[in-house]
Order: C-alpha cells, then sequence, then structure tokens
C-alpha cells in the first residue's frame, strides 16, 4: 500500500536564483503588484505581454517552466468553469445561438480574459511559493502586517500559526499513513461498497487522527512554554535584510508593470 | 504453512530525489509454533519488514509468502486472507483506537472479517480475557483507561481476529517492568499454541531470552541470522551498528577472555552457576 506515498508538500523548490535571494516581503509586495494590475488589463495583447513576464521571471528563478505550469493545474476546473459562465451568460452581439444558449462577440472576450487572469494570477503566486520557503513566506507577512499590530492586528500570532501549520503537514501525513495502514491490518475496508459506507469506513481513521492532532498540540504548548515562548517581540535566529538590490528590483518590477498598465490603457483607447 | 521471506528488497521513494533503499537481500522463514526475533538499530528496515509480512508494503524485489500464496498489491482477495492470517501490531498500537466501548474496539477487527453475530461475543471475550483485561471494563470507553490498559485493548483487537501469526512492532515500548513480563509471557503462550510470533525489538536481552531464532538487521541487509547462541556468537566478535550487548553477555565474554571455562550467554543464573564452580576449583 504506497498510500501518500508520491505527496510532495511544500513546493519550495531551493536553487541559487536571484529570485530566491530576493527578501520575502520583496516578492509577496511583488506579487500584490501583479495581482492589483492583471486585474486592471483588459486588452488581449497585455495578455502575451503577461505570458512574456511570466516567461522571463521563471527563466530567473531556474526552475523549469513545466514545474511552474504544473501550479495551475489545481484550478484548471475553476477556470474552465469561469471561462464558460462568462462565454454563455455574457449579454451583446450574438455570434452564435441554440434554444436558450447563445455565445456572444463580449462573451468570448470575456472568457479569455477571465480565465487568463485567473491563470496568471495562481502561476505568478505559485512562482511566489516556488522560491519562498514557508519559514521565510511567514516571516515576510509578519513583517508586512506588523504597522497593524497597534491596532490589535496579532501578527506574530498568525505567522507562527501559518509556521506551524506548514510544519505539521508531513508529521500529520506520516500518522494519518501509519492509523490507515493499523486498521487496513485490522481488516478495515477503505475501498468497497458505496459513497456512505466508505465515509462510514474512515471513521477509524480519523478519530485516532484526531486525538493524535489534540495530544501534539499540547505536547507542543507545553515545549514552548517550558523554553519560555512569549510571543511578539521575539529576535530572529535569520533576521530578514531588506537590501538595496531589493529596492531595486521592486522598482524595476512596479515600472514595468506601470509600462504593461499603460500599454494596455492605449491599446484600449 | 509458514511466512517465507525470499531476497526481499525494498525501496521507498523509487525514482524520486528521497529514494531510500530501506531492506535488501532479506531472507527469513516463520513457521507455526516458532518465536522469531529482529533485532537492529533505529532505521535499520525492521518495521518495514513488519509491514511486509501481511501485505502493507510490497517488494520491490524478491517475495513474501503466506503459507505458499504470495502476496501480491494486485490481488486484494489474497491480500484479505493474508491479512487474516497475520496479525500486526504496530508501535504505540494505543494510538489506533477509536470505538465507544472496549468491547466494540475488541470486536471491529472480527466483525471486519465478517465473524458470525452469535460467536463475536464470545472471541471478544476470550480476545479480554488473554491480554487481562477485566470483564467490568469491556464496557467502558477506552480512552478513559490508562497507557498499558490501552496497549493491552489494542493488543486483544489484534489477537480478536484469532490470526496464525503474529508479528509486532515494539510492543514492550513504554510499558513498564510488570507489563512488560507479562506481555513476553502471553506471547511466550501463544507460541506454545502453536502461533507463529515475530517480534520487532532493539532490545537483544529480550530477544536472546524468548526467541527460537533471531534475525539481526543492519542498514537492511541481513547481518546475521539463527539460532540464539550462533547469533550470540556473531555478534560477539563483531560491532554492529545501534546493538548493544546485555551486561551478562559482556561480563561472560571478558570471563572468557581471561580463560575461564565459561560459554558466551544472557543468561544470568547460568553464568552464576559456572561463576560459582570456577571459582571453587581456584580456591582449592
Amino acid at each position: 500500500m504506497r498510500f501518500l506515498n508520491h505527496i510532495t508538500l511544500g513546493q519550495y523548490v531551493p536553487t541559487d536564483s536571484p529570485l530566491h535571494f530576493l527578501d520575502p516581503r520583496c516578492k509577496i509586495l511583488g506579487t500584490l503588484l501583479v495581482m492589483t494590475v492583471l486585474f486592471l488589463t483588459r486588452a488581449p495583447v497585455s495578455f502575451l505581454v503577461w505570458g512574456l513576464l511570466l516567461l522571463a521571471l521563471t527563466l530567473l528563478s531556474r526552475l523549469s517552466p513545466g514545474m511552474v505550469l504544473r501550479g495551475a493545474r489545481p484550478v484548471l476546473i475553476l477556470i474552465v468553469f469561469t471561462a464558460f459562465i462568462h462565454l454563455f451568460f455574457t449579454k451583446g452581439t450574438p455570434l452564435w445561438s441554440w434554444g436558450v444558449l447563445s455565445i456572444t462577440k463580449e462573451g468570448v472576450t470575456a472568457a479569455l480574459r477571465m480565465s487568463s487572469r485567473l491563470f496568471f494570477l495562481v502561476l505568478f503566486a505559485g512562482l511566489l511559493t516556488l522560491t519562498t520557503s514557508p519559514m521565510e513566506l511567514a516571516d515576510g507577512l509578519e513583517r508586512l502586517f506588523s504597522p497593524l499590530v497597534p491596532l490589535g492586528f496579532p501578527a506574530h500570532e498568525m505567522a507562527m500559526m501559518m509556521t506551524i501549520s506548514l510544519r505539521f503537514i508531513p508529521t500529520l501525513l506520516d500518522e494519518t499513513d501509519r492509523i490507515f495502514k493499523a486498521q487496513l491490518a485490522r481488516g478495515a475496508d477503505l475501498d468497497r461498497g458505496g459513497l456512505i459506507r466508505r465515509l462510514r469506513a474512515f471513521v477509524p481513521v480519523l478519530i485516532p487522527l484526531f486525538v493524535i492532532v489534540f495530544q501534539r498540540a499540547e505536547e507542543l504548548a507545553v515545549a514552548m512554554e517550558a523554553r519560555c515562548y512569549r510571543g511578539a517581540g521575539r529576535t530572529r535566529m535569520h533576521p530578514l535584510r531588506w537590501s538595496r538590490g531589493d529596492t531595486a528590483a521592486l522598482f524595476m518590477f512596479t515600472v514595468v508593470l506601470g509600462g504593461v498598465l499603460g500599454m494596455d490603457r492605449w491599446l484600449l483607447s | 504453512m509458514s511466512i517465507r521471506v525470499t531476497d526481499l528488497a525494498h525501496v521507498y521513494h523509487q525514482g524520486t530525489p528521497l529514494e531510500r533503499r530501506a531492506l535488501d537481500g532479506v531472507n527469513l522463514l516463520v513457521e507455526p509454533g516458532s518465536w522469531v526475533s529482529v533485532v537492529g538499530h533505529t532505521g535499520s528496515g525492521k518495521s518495514t519488514l513488519a509491514q511486509h509480512l501481511n501485505g502493507l508494503l510490497f517488494a520491490t524485489r524478491g517475495e513474501v509468502e503466506v503459507d505458499g500464496v504470495p502476496l501480491r498489491e494486485d490481488a486484494p482477495e489474497i491480500l484479505r486472507q493474508a491479512r487474516k492470517k497475520v496479525g500486526l501490531v504496530f508501535q504505540y498500537p494505543e494510538q489506533q483506537l477509536f470505538a465507544e466501548t472496549v468491547s466494540e474496539e475488541i470486536a471491529f477487527a472480527p466483525r471486519n472479517w465478517g465473524i458470525s453475530k452469535e460467536r463475536l461475543p464470545e472471541v471478544v471475550h476470550a480476545a479480554a480475557t488473554r491480554v487481562g483485561l477485566e470483564k467490568a471494563l469491556l464496557g467502558v470507553n477506552p480512552f478513559n483507561l490508562s497507557g498499558g490498559q490501552k496497549r493491552r485493548v489494542a493488543l486483544a483487537s489484534v489477537l480478536a481476529s484469532e490470526p496464525d501469526y503474529l508479528v509486532l512492532d515494539e510492543p514492550t515500548a513504554g510499558l513498564d517492568g510488570k507489563g512488560k513480563k507479562e506481555l513476553l509471557s502471553l506471547l511466550s503462550q501463544l507460541v506454545r499454541e502453536g502461533k507463529g510470533v515475530v517480534l520487532v525489538t532493539h532490545d537483544l536481552d529480550t530477544a536472546l531470552a524468548h526467541s527460537h531464532r533471531i534475525l539481526v538487521l543492519e542498514d537492511g541487509k541481513v547481518f546475521a541470522l539463527g539460532a540464539p547462541q550462533e547469533v550470540l556468537d556473531a555478534l560477539a566478535g563483531a560491532s554492529v551498528r545501534g546493538i548493544v550487548l546485555p551486561p551478562v553477555v559482556e561480563l561472560s565474554q571478558g570471563l572468557k577472555q581471561r580463560g575461564w571455562k565459561v560459554p558466551i550467554t544472557p543468561d544470568a543464573t547460568t553464568l552464576y552457576a559456572l561463576i560459582a564452580k570456577e571459582g571453587k576449583r581456584c580456591d582449592s
């Protein structure tokens, strides 16, 4: 039973590319900029430019384009669904119609635009998680949200929770695998019968797993308290350093994105 | 009638950067009424081997046969039969508990194997009695029991399938002295009744005291396989990763090296008698 044998978690792929060396805050801000501008662009040609930009960043990250493209697979259904909705439910000049269904010229454009936006959104975000380790990501988010701390926003706690959950995913997968096997050894039949029977069959796996999760959480809490964990205000082993390179990169990126937006508006006028 | 392991190799995550060879060229025979212990350091492949014996993992190379039938991933009916015949007790089995009462927990496996309703209470009672659980505990929620009692419930839940072979992965881990002794004597009793027992442990002393045969694994390869005395002689002359010789063995070895006429033995009583005899001869 090779249950869960092929799941690789944490998509982070360490290489020594310039993109990996950027400060996580720089990359998070860059990604936010991309998302904003992505939803402001409308002209079809702009999306070719987005493709080129993604290709350029992929080359810069020294990751294989296939690996980056694979990031879109989980949301493929969503992208196709969005395209369909726009294709059939946009009012305008009809190109083709059959009963209540009709495809309009505007519908085709809208479908292409929305699905491209989603597609690029996921891939640019994917590039961020491929080139930034979960720890860096959590650190970066904590620092970015720190201005909100005086308003009562728990930036440190949020980052800590994110780190802990990421850390425990592989551990819990191992535990699931073990309990799954233990119940198989006791004759549990997890892939026979109808839906209800299958769901019921998972109860002997889920209950022990929940028990273990709570035990682990309890142990972790005790261990953290034993080491005098006191939440916010901790110093870091590897403090984030915002270098001149980061400023330059973010500036250049902003200029490029501004260019894309400018071109888009010019194409539309 | 036996579990036969032939030239077994297992590679985890084959073809990925995480590829790891856990077992390589292991041969083993487990016969009914015999006790085989598997010892080795952490990561030596002991647990991996245990999971091959009832079809939870499959050979990358080689074969595992249960009563003459080879285990294959694509033969679910054969696997079910094998899993019924070979009971597997995982390390910390109390973590697999899920039912609302102890008797429901013990009934889980026999019910899965399709036992008749009339026989079920009888089987549950028999298994509970075997592991020394009082009748009053049968209606209790297993999560309210102590650690040692939980372990007994988990063990009973495997015994209730009435397996011909029993594979146990570190069953004494975390038990106190009394609990350990009781568990080992239960296993001896099961062997006398004709069940085949495979005990996976890192405790060489336990293995030497009870087994008919011992398999010593080092980094997934067989270091030694044979009767306790043969294995002991092989271990005494070598250093195997993660294996520490029991103090009595070390003592007998030291005496032997100094010319005393004693065998290398893990048994303190035997050694004491021999020392007393040799000592007297020195006096006269």
